[in-house]
């Protein structure tokens, strides 16, 4: 805690020290996978950190993003044994769809606050909990300083934030570890909805990179498009 | 072995229509006053005019159930002076069946008959009696007789299996309670408020530093009281008095003043007082005190048995929670922060804010699930406890048994051709049986083509509640390849948008 002087003392100095170590020499312990075996591999830790951001970016409704990033909640709740937090201030979230994504009843918080300062307020302490495992956003506002305050509670809390937001916030700046953009990819003869992922913005990773997957709506699983269609095409 | 009691009153409707302060305090001075009869004394909660008491292992004291009867209703007679029927049996459910329907007549007035039902005869006897001996509502009573089904033994002798989806969860239990398969235990008389603290100065004080150091005193007095007793509070009630009117909204009290309630619930029984002060103060935090406040009391409303700390499963504090472990927090230190995370957003947010949630054995879409406030709730808790929850979810829990559903469902389906036209074209197919499918649709202004789809999937639904459905719903994928959930309304064929696979 900084003194009203201004003066750090020394023992907050080595705790804050400590701290910094600590999260870099745990960071492969604490991944989480993002549910899509082939955007693991695109990330320099194979997966999200727990305990960070990360921003899907998506243009119409109905790509298919919220599917994705549920997909990622599921993982982070299996390995840390918590619930996913929805924050649902429009009340047309469907619970029945998540449930048949592998989220079980058991693992989903519904949360529904009234107003901007609520919902802001609720994802601040939901992040900031580590007692949550995942907690899905969709952010009321592109406040900078809101952001950096969630970042900062999701570290706290080990949180994973999953933050779904219009492709148009994509030059903003952004507190998130991991900025993804979501594309449906239209004309493809697959049952389940076939996407495009490409990493915006990662840290220790190269911005720009792109994975196109199907997600099967039987399995739950994302499978990548190339190698489908490779097989197809091989046969 | 259980036996239970109930007694009506003949003119049950004159004490109802009196006001209604007067009529709740009478009814606890009765049941008080039965007390003496009875370890365990309360109120129907279904109808709210029948007495209830549990005499199982107490009769032989009065000399047998006809005497412990005969004195009840003299009891009753010479304090309250009114006349009373009522009967004995095993089960609570036969028990006000018996009281209801197992007389023939009016009683004479002053005058009491009680209908005993020896042990082991509630069977022989309930499968007498009407249907709507058994605490149904009155549509569920109607629909019964609209299907020819007039007494319980016709209800009894039918399968259960098409009952929950038709009549919902209440019939079975009902059935089940009356016939003792399901336990019913006697809904215990609230007791006046115990579980409180009061300020009060003929010096009202405006400054909200002083209010909070006056509120933290009384809840300290109140989770003192509470620690006493071993009793946590589930929810809070903090009732500030104000010299003036502060804002329009609130209720004008006896005194000219005014009067504002903060309701706080609370998600696992607590005494802890810094618990409970954070949470009130979450709440007077976003009051406006606009005049001095010359009264405070702070009052537990709803309290449980606090619980020792013994938690052995996964999911010991609630249906929605954390397992623990795999942070490197111990589960109990989990629990109590997924505890604290929730009574502190119940708080602030209010409780129908923080949901739980659980599927329906329901085919319509917006009814296939429901929501249940996890904070201020002592029947979640009870359900939990009898693991009630358990039966018909965990199969529907298995994803792989879900149709595919769209993760955005709009709370009322939106008409796709409004005034724009012929803006869903249809396939008119082959005979036999005409197919429709979509093309296109506009949707905020724009016209989406689509390119594939998947269906029908027709849903049927509804008629027992009168309202009835019959939808052909369709996975549709457009050009651009988004996918939306839309249906044709068998009824006149129009089309809606329900939700987007988001």
């Amino acid at each position: 805690m900084e003194s009203r002087t201004g003066v750090i003392g020394l023992d907050e100095l080595r705790r804050r020290v400590a701290r910094l170590e600590t999260r870099r020499q745990s960071g492969r312990e604490k991944r989480l996978s993002s549910g899509c075996e082939v955007l693991d591999q695109l990330l320099p830790e194979k997966g999200f950190r727990r305990g960070t951001l990360v921003e899907w970016l998506a243009g119409d409704e109905g790509g298919g993003t919220v599917a994705l990033s549920l997909l990622a909640a599921r993982e982070a709740c299996e390995k840390s044994a918590g619930p996913l937090a929805v924050l649902d201030w429009r009340g047309d979230f469907y619970p029945p769809a998540a449930i048949r994504l592998g989220i079980s009843t058991e693992q989903l918080l519904l949360v529904r606050p009234q107003d901007v300062a609520d919902h802001d307020w609720a994802a601040d302490q939901l992040l900031r909990s580590v007692a949550v495992a995942a907690v899905l956003i969709w952010p009321r506002t592109s406040d900078v300083r809101t952001l950096r305050r969630w970042q900062l509670a999701a570290e706290q809390g080990g949180t994973l934030g999953l933050l779904l937001r219009p492709a148009a916030v994509r030059s903003e700046p952004s507190w998130a570890d991991v900025r993804l953009l979501v594309e449906p990819l239209p004309g493809i003869a697959c049952e389940g909805p076939c996407l495009r992922i490409t990493v915006l913005r990662c840290r220790g990773a190269t911005a720009g990179q792109s994975v196109e997957v199907e997600l099967d709506d039987e399995t739950n699983r994302v499978r990548s498009l190339e190698r489908r269609l490779h097989v197809a095409s091989g046969q | 072995m259980k036996r239970i009691a109930c007694v009506r009153w003949n003119d049950a409707c004159t004490l109802l229509a009196d006001s209604k302060e007067r009529v709740a305090g009478v009814k606890r001075r009765i049941a008080q006053r039965c007390g003496r009869f009875s370890p365990l004394v309360g109120w129907d909660a279904t109808d709210g005019d029948s007495l209830l008491l549990d005499i199982g292992g107490v009769a032989h004291l009065f000399g047998g159930e006809p005497s412990l009867c005969n004195a009840v209703a003299a009891d009753l007679a010479s304090s309250f002076g009114r006349s009373v029927r009522g009967a004995v049996a095993d089960t609570l459910g036969a028990a006000w069946a018996g009281a209801r329907y197992g007389f023939h007549g009016p009683l004479e007035s002053g005058s009491a008959a009680f209908l005993i039902i020896a042990p082991g005869k509630t069977a022989a006897f309930l499968e007498r009696l009407p249907v709507e001996a058994l605490r149904l509502s009155a549509e569920t009573v109607r629909v019964l007789h609209e299907l020819g089904l007039q007494s319980v033994g016709q209800l009894e002798a039918l399968p259960r299996e098409g009952f929950l989806s038709r009549f919902g969860p209440l019939l079975l239990r009902r059935l089940d309670q009356a016939f003792g398969r399901l336990d019913e235990p006697v809904p215990a008389s609230p007791s006046p408020r115990q579980f409180a603290a009061r300020w009060s100065d003929d010096d009202p004080i405006a400054n909200r530093e002083m209010i909070e150091a006056v509120l933290q005193r009384l809840v300290e007095q109140l989770a003192a009281q509470l620690a006493d007793s071993g009793q946590g509070a589930l929810r809070l009630e903090c009732r500030l008095d104000f010299e003036l009117a502060a804002t329009v909204s609130l209720a004008v009290d006896e005194r000219g003043g005014r009067r504002r309630t903060i309701s706080v619930g609370l998600f696992q029984p607590s005494n802890v007082s810094a618990h409970l002060f954070e949470l009130v103060l979450l709440q007077l935090d976003r009051l406006r005190i606009a005049s001095p406040v010359r009264a405070i009391e702070v009052a537990a409303t709803l309290t449980a048995p606090r619980e020792r700390p013994r938690q052995t499963t996964l999911f010991d504090l609630g249906r929605v929670g954390p397992a623990g472990g795999a942070c490197g927090e111990k589960p109990e230190q989990r629990s109590r922060h997924w505890t604290m995370l929730v009574e502190r957003l119940g708080s602030r947010l209010g409780a129908d804010a923080v949901l739980g949630v659980r599927l329906c054995p329901e085919a319509q879409p917006e009814l296939a699930w429901h929501v249940d406030p996890l904070v201020g709730n002592r029947r979640r808790r009870a359900a939990r406890k009898n693991g009630e929850r358990a039966r018909g979810q965990s199969e529907r829990d298995e994803p792989g048994k879900l149709p595919p559903r769209p993760l955005r469902l709009l709370p009322r389906p939106r008409l796709l051709d409004c005034g724009g036209g012929a803006s869903v074209l249809f396939d008119v197919g082959e005979t036999p049986a005409p197919r429709f499918s979509p093309r296109r649709f506009r949707l905020g202004g724009r016209e989406l083509r689509i390119a594939r789809h998947w269906g029908p999937e027709r849903i049927e639904t509804g008629w027992w509640r009168g309202r009835p459905i019959g939808r052909d719903y369709f996975r549709v994928e457009t050009t651009d390849g988004c996918r939306y959930w839309l249906f044709r309304r068998l009824r006149d064929g129009q089309w809606f948008l329900h939700g987007v696979f988001d």
